[in-house]
């Protein structure tokens, strides 16, 4: 049996526009986001995943053990 | 084949190429995911073009042509996985209301590499040991899927090593030294065929077992030392044995290697039910069948045989591949993945036994489900039974297979059950084909004719009447000594053999060529004289001695050690004596009780 597994991902082009909705896209200009794994200024450089959750966004930056992270929080 | 071709170009070469497309996408479906990123590849690269098609199908076909061929074909369970990229493109996407979705943010690089490796990064958790990730720990966790992402990493290249390297081992590696000597392990694993389709298996399979257990216990330690005994195993020197159990809560592992095709051919099956009936008693789980090339005919056999045996299920038949130190490149590896059936009850051999009537001396008719040389196993009602090669026939045979033929039927009579290792044993020497009771046995001393079958170091194996087996020991077959060469000259012979012992109870006859003539030893005896010169005829030449024939057809032998004592022509005897030629010999020696002569070269008079 084959299951599809969808990784939902935005492209660079949408990115802005997308968080956006979420008053992100200021808040990262204003380096006022941090990754929710360690803490680092989420940039525009190193912005890996968001996850959606009842409170808000929460970020992770591309550090290996955030990417591992994101996946399980 | 150039008329095909004709034909079809007659469409049009590019209705065609689209038709061999089309073939090629339905063969394979992930094609269409090469197909469209290599097509929009060039557009992407030039003018960043097709962005999104490009990189969800380049990102897509490398994740599942990956998974697919390095990981899910080596795993027991059936469940497969198919990675696909979802774009977000709107703010009113209902994706960005479900909580708890992970969005990744995919970079419009010419380079994706990383967007690969972060993809099935992220996919990892959800498609290998998902299960059993939360009774290990995080160094044990990324140390398993950072060792798939390295094997990713190899095939996308020199770039795709240095990128894994750079954003995905360095890091982790950095904070916790202890990943990096995991992966070490892991690799090496990999590297003999055994990660996936034994150790990651077997997580998977002990991570079904604990989740239906409800059991959250943190088995990190366990896991660890789970691929140290694994390491045991792939690091054996040759020939060596090696502990092939693993009873170390929650892990109830054996492992049954086979190697050695050459005792597999002569003792069959047996051996390997036995030790994985022993396995099964002990308590083992899961066992793994490890066949390297050699033993690839037999390991096929084997699970053939076992399909049947109701103790165990076999979970997955895998081709791998390893590294063999000994050739100094990859080699295959068979490995099968098998689980204990725990339905099964054990007393149920006993009802059978009982509910098929099944006694020692029952008549039956049988299967043959394999043949070796020395012993076959038969299915009769269901249940397994082991016949040796000399219960196969009443006549003498050097292998089960002169008899027996896998998936026949024959008639069989149970010798002896054993109901404490529940073996069943058959004879196929049937009492109406007994020639003991077939032919009139001839009397002692009477004088029979025997065709000469075989021979071994002990007797010589002959029939009487084409039916019952008759022996002459070898020292009856001449007044002299016989040479192999001799001996093998006379298979397929006709003689007149006198009977000089019946053996009743065993239902054996003994005869002798020999004693058809005198005894001529007193004569020699008195005749050849110690000194005594003669030109005799070489009749044999082994590497110890040269036998030779006397004018008075008397035989003797010239030992290695005379010969040598020559020189010239005799140091290499083997190569520049030849059988027939003349020679000049001397008497040695007369042994009456050995019934040699012992003759030396007149040269070393």
């Amino acid at each position: 049996m084959i299951k599809s597994i969808k990784i939902p991902a935005i492209h660079d082009k949408d990115l802005k526009h997308i968080l956006d909705k979420f008053d992100a896209s200021t808040k990262i200009d204003n380096k006022e986001i941090k990754c929710s794994n360690c803490n680092e200024i989420i940039t525009w450089d190193n912005l890996f995943a968001f996850k959606i959750t009842q409170t808000g966004l929460l970020f992770f930056c591309n550090e290996p053990d955030c990417i591992e992270k994101s996946s399980k929080q | 084949m150039d008329e095909l071709i004709k034909e079809i170009l007659k469409f049009g070469i590019l209705p065609t190429f689209l038709l061999v497309l089309l073939f090629l996408v339905i063969q394979d479906p992930d094609r269409a995911l090469k197909i469209r990123a290599l097509i929009t590849e060039p557009f992407f690269k030039l003018f960043k073009w097709f962005s999104k098609e490009y990189i969800a199908s380049n990102i897509s076909a490398h994740a599942n042509e990956f998974l697919n061929s390095n990981v899910f074909t080596l795993l027991a369970h059936s469940e497969r996985y198919k990675i696909k990229v979802k774009w977000v493109k709107e703010q009113d996407d209902p994706i960005l209301t479900e909580k708890g979705t992970l969005i990744l943010r995919m970079k419009e690089d010419d380079d994706q590499t990383r967007n690969i490796l972060s993809s099935v990064h992220i996919a990892l958790p959800r498609v290998v040991c998902s299960l059993i990730r939360s009774n290990i720990n995080s160094s044990c966790e990324k140390s398993i899927d950072l060792t798939i992402l390295k094997k990713l990493s190899e095939k996308l290249g020199k770039h795709g090593r240095l990128t894994y390297k750079k954003y995905f081992l360095d890091p982790e590696t950095e904070i916790d030294n202890a990943i990096n000597d995991l992966i070490k392990k892991l690799l090496a694993l990999d590297k003999h065929g055994f990660l996936i389709p034994v150790f990651i298996n077997e997580l998977e399979l002990l991570g079904e077992g604990l989740y239906a257990d409800n059991d959250k216990s943190d088995y990190s330690e366990q896991v660890i030392q789970f691929i140290e005994y694994l390491l045991t195993i792939i690091n054996r020197p040759l020939h060596s044995e090696v502990e092939l159990e693993y009873f170390s809560n929650p892990f109830k592992v054996s492992t049954i290697l086979l190697a050695k095709a050459q005792r597999a051919d002569t003792q069959g099956l047996k051996p390997y039910l036995r030790r994985l009936k022993i396995n099964l008693d002990k308590g083992s789980e899961s066992i793994y069948f490890i066949a390297y090339p050699l033993a690839f005919d037999f390991f096929d056999r084997l699970l053939n045989s076992l399909e049947s045996y109701e103790r165990i299920f076999i979970k997955k038949e895998i081709k791998t591949q390893y590294y063999s130190e000994l050739i100094g490149h990859q080699s295959n590896l068979k490995i099968a993945v098998l689980t204990r059936n725990d339905v099964f009850v054990d007393g149920e051999f006993e009802h059978k036994l009982d509910s098929c009537n099944l006694k020692e001396g029952s008549r039956v008719k049988g299967t043959v489900e394999d043949v070796s040389q020395k012993e076959s196993l038969v299915t009769i009602m269901g249940l397994r039974a082991y016949i040796s090669k000399n219960d196969c026939s009443w006549h003498s045979i050097s292998n089960c297979e002169d008899v027996l033929k896998i998936g026949q039927e024959y008639e069989f009579i149970i010798k002896k059950i054993d109901k404490t290792s529940n073996y069943i044993y058959l004879t196929h020497r049937l009492p109406e084909t007994n020639p003991w009771d077939l032919i009139d046995l001839p009397k002692i001393n009477s004088t029979i004719e025997v065709e000469l079958i075989s021979y071994d170091t002990i007797k010589f194996t002959s029939y009487y009447q084409n039916n019952l087996e008759i022996y002459i020991p070898i020292e009856e077959m001449s007044w002299f000594f016989l040479t192999p060469n001799q001996c093998r000259g006379l298979i397929g012979n006709t003689i007149n053999a006198k009977v000089i012992d019946i053996d009743d109870e065993n239902e054996k006859i003994y005869c002798s060529y020999r004693q058809i003539e005198e005894n001529p030893w007193p004569q020699i005896h008195k005749s050849l004289q110690k000194g005594m010169e003669f030109t005799g005829k070489v009749t044999d030449i082994t590497s110890n001695y040269i036998q030779v024939r006397l004018p008075n057809n008397f035989s003797g032998i010239i030992p290695r050690e005379s010969l040598q004592k020559a020189g010239f022509e005799y140091v290499n005897f083997e190569d520049n004596v030849v059988i027939g030629q003349g020679i000049e010999v001397v008497v040695s020696k007369v042994f009456i009780a050995k019934q040699k002569v012992r003759l030396d070269l007149k040269r070393n008079k």
